[in-house]
């Protein structure tokens, strides 16, 4: 789903920083938010929402209505639409009791 | 900066490091003041970062994110300092803007002090809440553009836009560019307010008549004579192709469709009026559906001080009541962009210069620019007019009804 060889707009770097999402790796542009390097890979789903049990993902994608949240290194919840992953991260749809 | 150190004290807090902000951000630090830009996002230059259309002024290319980059060094050449990452909650009188780093690992100031505070934080999407808009691939259409433009991610494949204005129909055009298959463009579920045919119609024909040359010319194909001839009659045709695309001017979203995300739409052809004909119900195959309903002030910060709000459908949305010089009720508090209602990257631009000359003077700074604040606010109604293109066409009533308040009011406490 990249979008390479844009008629107007210069192509980016190449992907470099590596992540995980739900133990699967996954390669980032660096600065790149997380959601957009898996809807890159074809993941649309981050998560499902804990009352009705539905799938959730990107809806608004500029931080505004909190649909993307994942969590990061299973310790803080953020939004996928937002955060740039840094090399190591590991993010996921649950937190895992340790 | 350490996690120990929790407040700064600067003579400007920008909220919001959009164009308005920006642009208030570099003229005040070339004044001489302190400034602190905040922004929640990872990179500088707010929504216009995902800006790409074709300037009808001169066919040229407005290339949001070369802007924003240039924007961001301007501001931060005049001696601005910024902060990415970063919310702002909270306000207080005096002031202190509350920070928060919901990344989880920017540490920063807890918060910042400052003699002014400029809320710029731009606008959001106002929802459209249709079956089916919480699976996966049902976006906003403000998503589609990031996503496009910032990212380089396609939305989906195959994809279906629902809502008719301005905004919509330049994403359409992103996204077409960037390869996607944009398979329509179909008007929200009938249950929408002001959806129907004619009710869109009308809604964007007063916009032909704004700068009439320059506004067929937007985006080249944008609008040639089938669409202007269909805007000037009573009769709303079916289809109208843009660049190719079918704007479908009498099919209406019924139900976005799919288990774990998007995989069609379910469409109805409707009366000029908006009434669903029996019969005419179809599926089309999409992997993503992107929602546009239009945009709203986003102004909440400002929600829980003591200054009175104005209710304006031509702005967008509620707004603080200000001045023609963007001063709010509030000492020290201005406002600037589309915060105070929704209007093009240009516009937002000049609203930032134009406060940046009332702060410059409440402060008390030296503008090495000069200028005064009175003569900015007349520029900017002047700016208006010509723009080559509005959101609302009547933008400048719900300005005007804004300084009205204001006066009423009595302005600054
Ligand atoms: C989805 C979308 C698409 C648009 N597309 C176009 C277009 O194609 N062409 C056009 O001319 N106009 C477009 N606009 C209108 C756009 O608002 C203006 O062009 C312009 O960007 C407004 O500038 P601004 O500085 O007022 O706000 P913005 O550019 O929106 O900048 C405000 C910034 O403040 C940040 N912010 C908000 N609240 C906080 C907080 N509490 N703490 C920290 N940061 C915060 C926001 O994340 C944002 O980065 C679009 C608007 C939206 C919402
Ligand atoms: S998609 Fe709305 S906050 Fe991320």
């Amino acid at each position: 789903m990249r979008i390479t060889g844009h008629p107007v707009l210069p192509d980016l770097p190449a992907d470099e920083v590596g992540f995980t999402f739900n133990g699967e790796p996954y390669t980032a542009r660096e600065g790149e938010p997380v959601a957009a390097t898996l809807l890159a890979n074809g993941v649309r789903q981050l998560r499902v929402s804990p009352v009705a049990v539905e799938p959730r993902g990107i809806y608004c994608g500029i931080g505004h209505c909190y649909e993307c949240r994942v969590w990061l290194n299973n310790d803080t919840q953020v939004r996928a639409c937002l955060t740039p992953a840094t090399e190591g991260d590991s993010f996921a749809s649950e937190r895992t009791e340790e | 900066m350490s996690a120990e150190e929790t407040t700064e004290d600067f003579d400007l807090v920008v909220i919001g490091g959009g164009p308005a902000g920006l642009t208030a951000a570099r003229d005040v630090a070339a004044a001489g003041g302190r400034v602190m830009v905040v922004d929640e996002n990872h990179a500088m230059g707010g929504k216009l970062r995902g800006q790409l259309h074709e300037d009808p002024a001169d066919s040229s290319w407005w290339k949001g994110w070369e802007l924003a980059e240039q924007a961001e060094k301007d501001a931060v050449d005049a001696g601005a300092q910024m902060m990415t990452d970063v919310v702002a909650w909270g306000l207080e009188p005096g002031w202190t803007v509350r920070l928060t780093y919901p990344a989880g690992r920017t540490g920063g100031p807890s918060q910042l002090t400052s003699r002014a505070v400029l809320v710029a934080t731009g606008a959001v999407e106002r929802p459209m809440p249709v079956a089916g808009w919480t699976l996966p691939g049902a976006m906003t259409i403000g998503a589609a553009q990031v996503l496009t433009n910032i990212h380089r991610v396609k939305p989906g494949h195959r994809v279906l836009v629902v809502g008719m204005d301005v905004l919509s129909l330049t994403i359409a055009r992103a996204m077409q560019l960037a390869g996607v298959d944009v398979v329509g463009i179909v008007l929200p579920p009938t249950t929408v307010e002001g959806s129907s045919p004619r009710a869109t119609l009308s809604r964007l024909a007063p916009m032909a008549k704004l700068a009439p040359a320059r506004y067929m010319r937007l985006g080249g194909h944008f609008l040639g004579w089938p669409w202007v001839q269909a805007l000037a009659s009573r009769l709303v045709p079916r289809t109208l192709r843009m660049w190719g695309m079918p704007l479908q001017l009498r099919t209406s979203l019924v139900v976005i469709q799919g288990t774990d995300q998007v995989t069609g739409a379910a469409l109805v052809n409707v009366t000029a009026d908006g009434t669903p004909i029996p019969g005419s119900e179809r599926e089309v195959a999409v992997d993503a559906v992107c929602l546009a309903n239009g945009l709203i002030p986003l102004n909440e910060l400002l929600a829980t001080l003591d200054c009175s709000f104005l209710r304006s459908p031509d702005l967008g949305g509620t707004v603080p009541v200000h001045s023609d010089t963007l001063r709010t009720q509030l000492d020290g508090m201005y406002v600037a962009g589309n915060t105070i209602g929704i209007e093009s990257a240009k516009i937002a631009e000049k609203q930032g210069a134009l406060v940046a000359l009332s702060i410059i003077d409440d402060l008390g700074l030296s503008s090495r620019r000069g200028g005064d604040a009175a003569g900015a606010a007349l520029d900017l109604v002047g700016a208006r007019r010509t723009m080559e293109f509005q959101f609302d066409a009547n933008v400048q009533r719900g300005h005007d009804d804004v300084q009205r308040a204001w006066e009423k009011s009595g302005g600054r406490a």
